[in-house]
């Protein structure tokens, strides 16, 4: 299930509104608003969520202390971050997504469809039973995204190699923490971004959050914390 | 961290002008770490209560401050600070939360809400059925279900922590309150499929 988020700027706009406001008293009917309200109250209210404040108090400190660090890094990986180009791909793509959405392509997209669904079936039923492994703190905090390098034409994502993975996914957020792109089907520890090849999605110049997670067969193994990238 | 003059009694407001006047000079860098400092244990909080796990809250709050950090050039004034962070904090927990299926929800398997089938969460898969559950929350329930059913389903909040939010103190809490949401619900959207 996916229900519609507030953006920030949306619910900050909401709750900035006086009571009488129309669009307040049409927000304050809906239950996700309401819900919304209740829990900005108790976030509010961050002691209630542990039982010791000097707990809350040193955890704060090492959240603010990891952030300060990742700004840190991220000022340095900006200074070295290569110029903009153009992206001759994104135009190709759009004809082609324009192409594949001709009424007269729906028939054949359909069987398509059909031929993949049954491949899916067929795969999943000759294959053992997956061995999922939830990840665990020392194997969670051993597994690195390193900050970006600087190459010519872009950037390098590389993380810690994880000796049962059978390939790696990354996924980009953007600023509205939605899933901006993401990258399959890695079987070595790193990613090449070039300006000029982006995947769709992806802002050039823009700030994104990055995150690699290693599978096998299919399955995560492990994810990495997120890391502030700024592409090429 | 430094810290900018006066940024204990400065607004959120203040000092987020101050870092849109200044955002590559040591007042703007600073003025954002004040804010940092002041939002760190509401964000660590609010994603601790989402995932119960101090480690992985510690990156969730990591990741939110980051993400205001990014967002302050484009902050309007016109709204609530403090609802504007906590929609970036709490989507973010929310998109980890929805990505970690195998704990997603320990009470799942004891709770009744969530128990039979089908239930709201299924209700909202569909659009047109989506629609429909929207029109009977609107029609059917309270605004205490109404709140009390969203925080379940969408927000995957815990029965204990849903009866603290609503400020409710019978013996039965949001459990009470829920499951008479859900007959509603259930009621309403069997009318709903039998005039279809």
């Amino acid at each position: 299930m996916t229900p519609e988020r507030y953006t920030p700027d949306e619910f900050a706009r909401l709750m900035a509104l006086p009571d009488g406001h129309p669009d307040r008293q049409s927000a304050e009917q809906s239950a996700q608003f309401r819900a919304w309200r209740l829990m900005l109250r108790e976030f509010e209210q961050p002691e209630a969520a542990l039982a010791s404040p000097s707990e809350l108090e040193s955890a704060a400190r090492e959240v603010e202390a990891r952030v300060a660090r990742a700004l840190t890094a991220r000022a340095a990986a900006g200074a070295e971050a290569p110029r903009h180009r153009t992206v001759p791909h994104r135009a190709l793509v759009a004809s082609l997504v324009a192409w594949f959405r001709r009424p007269a392509m729906r028939p054949a997209l359909a069987v398509v469809a059909v031929v993949l669904v049954a491949g899916v079936a067929l795969w999943s039923s000759t294959r053992g039973p997956a061995t999922r492994a939830v990840r665990g703190p020392s194997e969670a905090s051993s597994f690195v995204l390193n900050a970006p390098r600087a190459v010519p034409g872009g950037i390098e994502l590389t993380w810690t190699p994880v000796p049962d993975a059978e390939a790696y996914r990354v996924v980009f957020y953007g600023t509205d923490l939605q899933e901006s792109a993401r990258v399959d089907g890695l079987t070595r520890p790193g990613l090449l971004l070039h300006a000029d090849a982006l995947p769709a999605g992806l802002p050039h110049g823009g700030h994104v959050m990055a995150e690699v997670t290693a599978l096998r067969h299919g399955d995560p193994i492990v994810t990495s914390a997120s890391r502030l990238v700024r592409l090429p | 961290m430094s810290k900018p003059p006066h940024s204990d009694s400065a607004s959120d407001e203040e000092l987020v002008r101050e870092y849109q006047d200044d955002s590559d000079g040591p007042r703007g860098r600073a003025a954002a770490e004040a804010l940092v400092s002041r939002w760190s244990a509401r964000a660590f909080a609010w994603a601790y209560r989402v995932v119960r796990e101090r480690e992985q809250a510690m990156d969730l709050a990591q990741d939110a401050l980051l993400q205001m950090y990014e967002a302050l050039p484009r902050y309007e004034a016109r709204g609530r600070f403090p609802a504007w962070i906590f929609t970036i904090v709490h989507n973010r927990c929310m998109s980890a939360v929805r990505r970690r299926p195998l704990t997603r929800d320990p009470e799942l398997d004891t709770d009744e809400l969530a128990a039979r089938d089908p239930g709201p969460d299924e209700w909202f898969e569909g659009t047109e059925q989506r629609g429909r559950l929207t029109e009977a929350m609107q029609n059917d329930l309270d605004t205490n279900e109404r709140a009390a059913i969203w925080l379940r389903v969408c927000e995957e909040m815990s029965v204990e922590d849903i009866t603290r939010l609503l400020g409710l103190d019978g013996a039965s809490g949001a459990r009470g309150v829920l499951q008479s949401a859900r007959r509603k619900l259930r009621a309403a959207m069997t009318r709903a499929a039998g005039d279809a």
